[in-house]
């Protein structure tokens, strides 16, 4: 009986409370929805490559060779911990098809799934072996152009053009992620893995008795560097020295690193959140049992206990936090379903739909309710200090520091002292204040500066350093002379010849396969920059180096790095560092051709070439070029540049929404409560200066300073606090194919000013509303109950 | 004194003033016509049981309330007809208020309270002279925080009387103080009302205090059931309660 009279009046006390409850409830809803989101988009993501790992057992050791006869086989299969094997044959090729796209041909058993690495179908079947070559299409290369099973395709394998048919089209565990070699981003449109029966493919590739990929899963995973380390022996005679782990495999190492960035985030973001929320109900509750003083000791005097008074407080914050989780983990339910949407786009699982993971709600709201009690907990410790003769007194006046006491004080108008003393009274309530609005602007400054931090990259990219339209390779080595019959093309304005190699850097024990590419000492079509952007001339002798392998590998100019090639005849090469420069797209390295080529031991030449051409002449250009007999590929600026942009854009719209409007959120959250807040706190002496003849808009203007000046300090903090946010975040997402500078953008810091700026005018447009409303009467007589 | 009615002018003057509430759709009559005349110097207090209209009457003449139907008027300005940029200024050249729970800015100290009148007040007295009047020259640099409960409402009876009001409207304003507080803080008022010449109405429920009175306006039920004029005005010393 008695918590039920309680019960009602902490409902009552709610609704009277309704617009903080409410502005609580938001900041609460954004806390457990990003909580529920972040959690259950990271566990979605986790479970589904765990799920689609195990049940297509994705290899734990795979290696490639130049060739390795089958014979070996039988004694890389009987190394102790080998469980399942795949013995294969990978070759890279083309698929001709719009431009000509990049294409991986692994084999595979006639008409079954291999042992390792098995294929997930989402149309058709399995290649069979036929008079038709049948092969298995990964599905984001279907997607990309619309293909089926029975749609034919022509491929080019070894130079030779071949005529193929889709049997099905499938997803493997290997190429969640499907990036093609030496680009940083996966383009669906651009790189293709095909599946094709070993026979056909062995005999295209010119493979008999031998693979040259080798794929196997460990019985324990501890096994894996002593199973690397035997079959680097056992293959020591037939090319490089290379088994690794899943974790060189490059899709496992993008699905990790997003993985990763995923649980961060799932940290972060509600932390953030839910201190805010603590704070603030720290705020109103203090606020709360201040107006409720008189009651509180009335309560006392009727007998109720210490405890049970805490009890009724609690139950009030543990109400007003279940007012904004319940809608909160329906939020959080959407925007992770926009989350894992976004990346199905990306990662080609089997099954990948939001599954809500009930952990993350419990903790969610859990966590809401403790940082809710954790911020009543100072406030309620008054309780048990009170007097029940507190009932029979008139209203506290709220204690001040003494400052701007002083003389030179009295240069400052009445209204000026009263605005700032009001403030500096609570140094800790200030800070927490400024520190919150601060936080909301940091948060949306970080949001917008992933846009302006892609538009640099690419602008530098597209615009700095890549001054060529159509980068073209050769199907092979040739004279500097061909390069001649490309200058007597109509609309080729400029061509210079470049040779590039597919190399494996091993680097202070990091190892990672990128390309090494040899330039003209005239080089005008591409620009080599360092670090700050800054031109960088090919040096005489010795490499330039990504900066990622300075930051990575810790390596420094003038020292030696050794190369591998990955491609025939699979040399070892060594270069002394003369340098870094500062690719922003894709790592690799530079130097000269004749620097390259005094260590070849094969044909001189250029295998590729840039083309700077006459725009006029570009489509006609192009389709000549595509038939030309020399050219293997083309790469056009203008759609790298679109897939680019498009490809970037897609990856960080979602989440720039998501924090854009998490950081409204806050800001919402925080400037409303505390205009609320002030409102009420003030409400008496506004009412008060009022009765003195100030007319209600002087009064109103009293209490807008102070939230006014209160925004004034936390704009530029905000300002501060969002580029160190945004410092901090670019260093730990630092990939090692991409290098993100901080790049801010003034108009990103106005519109987080901006955005900032707009929820306190709706704050304080509505308070006018409250204000104009208020009654001088009501006010002075009633002790505030809201 | 003599006899103020005939001598000159009202300062107020009220005619069939009329104040109804709506209340949970209940109409709740707190004036049922009340005609009134109150003159320059006098010091009147207005008695009555909580729920007479005594409160009702008092922030219609301080131009904190309207009237739902009669008029009243300050001198020659109609105060029913004003509006709230006219009642502002009213209760900014004219009327200092004191209430029970005495209303200070907490984050002004004394005499900057009183300041805070006398910045926007055409005649003012000087702020420390006001806390002089009130004896609390000695607090002038506290905080409310840092006063008791009769200091406070000095103050709050300094920043009242600090801008010459022409009347002084006070609400309850021993009620939430003990005897020998209350005393002084009457003390204050009839200083002010005998100094100043200023007309002083102090409502109250508290049924001694009106021995100090010119006169005393008896109110039931929002209406006036008795005026009584003191012949002879009691001693604050002598007051007890």
């Amino acid at each position: 009986m008695v918590m039920r009279v309680l019960g009602r009046k902490a409902i009552r006390n709610l609704i009277s409370l309704r617009a903080q409850t409410g502005a609580t409830g938001i900041l609460v809803m954004f806390g457990v929805a990003s909580l529920v989101s972040t959690w259950s988009a990271y566990e979605t993501l986790k479970s589904a490559r765990d799920r689609f790992y195990k049940s297509h057992l994705l290899g734990d050791v795979f290696s490639e060779y130049k060739s390795v006869p089958l014979s070996l086989a039988r004694k890389i299969r009987s190394i102790p911990g080998v469980d399942q094997t795949l013995f294969r044959t990978s070759v890279q090729g083309l698929v001709r098809i719009g431009d000509p796209a990049i294409a991986r041909f692994l084999s595979v058993p006639s008409g079954r799934d291999p042992g390792v690495n098995r294929l997930h179908l989402r149309e058709g079947r399995l290649p069979v072996l036929g008079s038709e070559i049948e092969v298995a299409l990964h599905e984001g290369f279907a997607r990309a152009y619309s293909l089926h099973p029975g749609d034919p395709l022509t491929v080019q394998i070894e130079g030779n053009q071949v005529r193929v048919r889709i049997a099905g089209i499938a997803t493997s565990p290997e190429f969640v992620y499907a990036l093609g070699p030496g680009v940083p981003l996966s383009d669906d449109r651009r790189f293709a893995v095909l599946w094709m029966p070993e026979e056909h493919l062995n005999r295209l590739a010119r493979m008999t008795d031998a693979f040259n990929s080798l794929a196997l899963t460990l019985r324990h995973p501890s096994k894996a560097d002593e199973v690397k380390g035997q079959v680097d022996w056992i293959t020591r005679n037939y090319g490089v020295r290379a088994a690794y782990g899943r974790d060189r495999l490059i899709s496992a190492r993008f699905v990790d690193q997003e993985i990763d960035q995923q649980r961060a985030s799932a940290i972060i973001t509600p932390l953030v959140f839910l201190g805010i929320t603590a704070f603030l109900i720290h705020v109103i509750f203090g606020r709360l049992l201040n107006l409720q003083r008189p009651e509180i000791a009335t309560l006392k005097a009727l007998g109720y206990s210490n405890r049970s008074i805490t009890r009724h407080y609690l139950g009030m914050v543990v109400l007003m936090i279940l007012v904004g989780s319940i809608p909160g983990i329906g939020m959080g339910m959407f925007f992770g379903g926009m989350m894992t949407r976004s990346y199905s786009r990306f990662f080609r699982f089997p099954e990948f739909s939001f599954e809500l993971d009930p952990r993350s709600v419990v903790v969610g709201v859990g966590i809401a309710i403790l940082s809710g009690v954790l911020g009543a907990f100072l406030s309620l410790r008054a309780i048990s200090n009170l007097e029940p003769s507190q009932a029979m007194r008139a209203p506290i006046p709220r204690p001040m520091r003494h400052i701007f006491l002083h003389a030179r004080a009295h240069l400052l108008s009445m209204r000026s002292r009263m605005v700032l003393r009001n403030l500096f009274s609570r140094p800790l309530r200030l800070t927490l204040t400024v520190l919150g609005i601060s936080t909301a602007s940091s948060v949306i400054i970080l949001a917008l500066s992933w846009g302006d931090i892609t538009d640099f990259m690419i602008t530098t990219q597209f615009q700095r350093i890549q001054h060529e339209d159509l980068d073209v390779s050769f199907r092979r080595t040739v004279s500097n002379g061909a390069l001649q019959s490309l200058r007597n093309l109509p609309g080729v304005l400029e061509v210079e010849g470049v040779r590039r190699i597919p190399v494996r850097f091993r680097i202070a024990g990091f190892s990672k396969e990128a390309m090494l590419s040899a330039w003209p000492d005239s080089l005008r079509l591409r620009e080599i920059v360092d670090s700050d952007l800054n031109p960088e001339p090919l040096p005489l002798q010795g490499v330039l180096l990504s900066d990622a392998f300075r930051r990575k590998g810790g390596i420094r100019a003038g020292q030696e790095v050794f190369m591998d090639r990955v491609d025939p005849p699979f040399q070892r090469l060594r270069f002394r560092v003369a340098g870094f420069s500062g690719d922003v797209i894709g790592i690799g390295a530079h130097l000269r051709i004749p620097e390259l080529e005094a260590q070849l031991n094969e044909a001189r030449g250029i295998n590729g070439a840039l083309l700077k051409i006459d725009p006029r002449e570009k489509e006609a250009l192009y389709s000549r070029l595509k038939d030309y007999p020399l050219v293997a590929s083309i790469t056009r600026k203008d759609s790298l540049y679109y897939g680019f942009k498009h490809t970037l854009a897609a990856m960080i719209r979602t989440g720039t929404r998501l924090i854009t409007f998490f950081g409204l959120g806050i800001a919402f959250g925080v400037v409303y409560n505390t205009i609320r807040v002030s409102f009420s706190e003030r409400i008496r002496e506004i009412a008060s200066l009022r009765v003195l003849g100030l007319a209600e808009r002087e009064a109103f203007q009293l209490l807008i300073s102070e939230v006014g000046l209160q925004l004034l300090l936390a704009l530029p903090a905000g300002c501060f606090l969002g580029t160190g946010l945004v410092h901090w975040m670019m260093t730990s997402v630092n990939t090692e194919d991409f290098t993100f500078p901080v790049v801010i953008d003034a108009r990103s810091y106005l519109y987080s000013m901006a955005l900032v700026g707009v929820a306190f005018a709706l704050s304080v447009a509505s308070m006018r509303q409250l204000s104009k409303k208020e009654s001088i009467l009501q006010t002075l007589k009633i002790r505030d109950t809201g | 004194m003599g006899n103020p009615r005939e001598s000159r002018e009202p300062v107020f003057h009220a005619r069939g003033l009329k104040k109804i509430y709506q209340s949970g759709g209940v109409e709740v009559a707190a004036l049922r016509g009340v005609d009134l005349d109150l003159y320059e110097g006098e010091f009147v207090v207005i008695l009555g049981p909580s729920g007479s209209g005594k409160s009702t009457l008092l922030n219609i003449l301080g131009g904190l309330d309207s009237a739902t139907e009669g008029e009243v008027f300050y001198r020659d300005h109609n105060l029913v007809q004003a509006d709230p940029d006219e009642l502002t200024r009213f209760r900014r050249e004219h009327v200092g208020f004191v209430f029970q729970f005495y209303n200070l800015i907490s984050s002004l100290t004394a005499e900057e309270n009183v300041q805070l009148v006398t910045e926007i007040a055409e005649n003012p007295m000087d702020a420390a002279e006001a806390l002089r009047w009130v004896g609390m020259e000695g607090l002038a640099a506290r905080f409310p925080s840092e006063l008791s409960g009769g200091e406070q409402q000095r103050v709050a009876i300094a920043r009242a009387v600090s801008k010459r009001p022409d009347i002084l409207l006070c609400d309850e304003p021993t009620g939430a103080l003990d005897v020998e507080t209350g005393r002084k803080v009457i003390e204050a008022i009839l200083k002010v009302n005998r100094e100043l010449r200023t007309l002083s109405v102090v409502i109250t429920h508290n049924a001694a205090i009106a021995g100090v009175a010119d006169r005393v306006i008896k109110l039931a039920s929002g209406g006036i059931v008795e005026v009584v004029r003191n012949p002879k005005k009691v001693a604050v010393s002598e007051l007890s309660w």
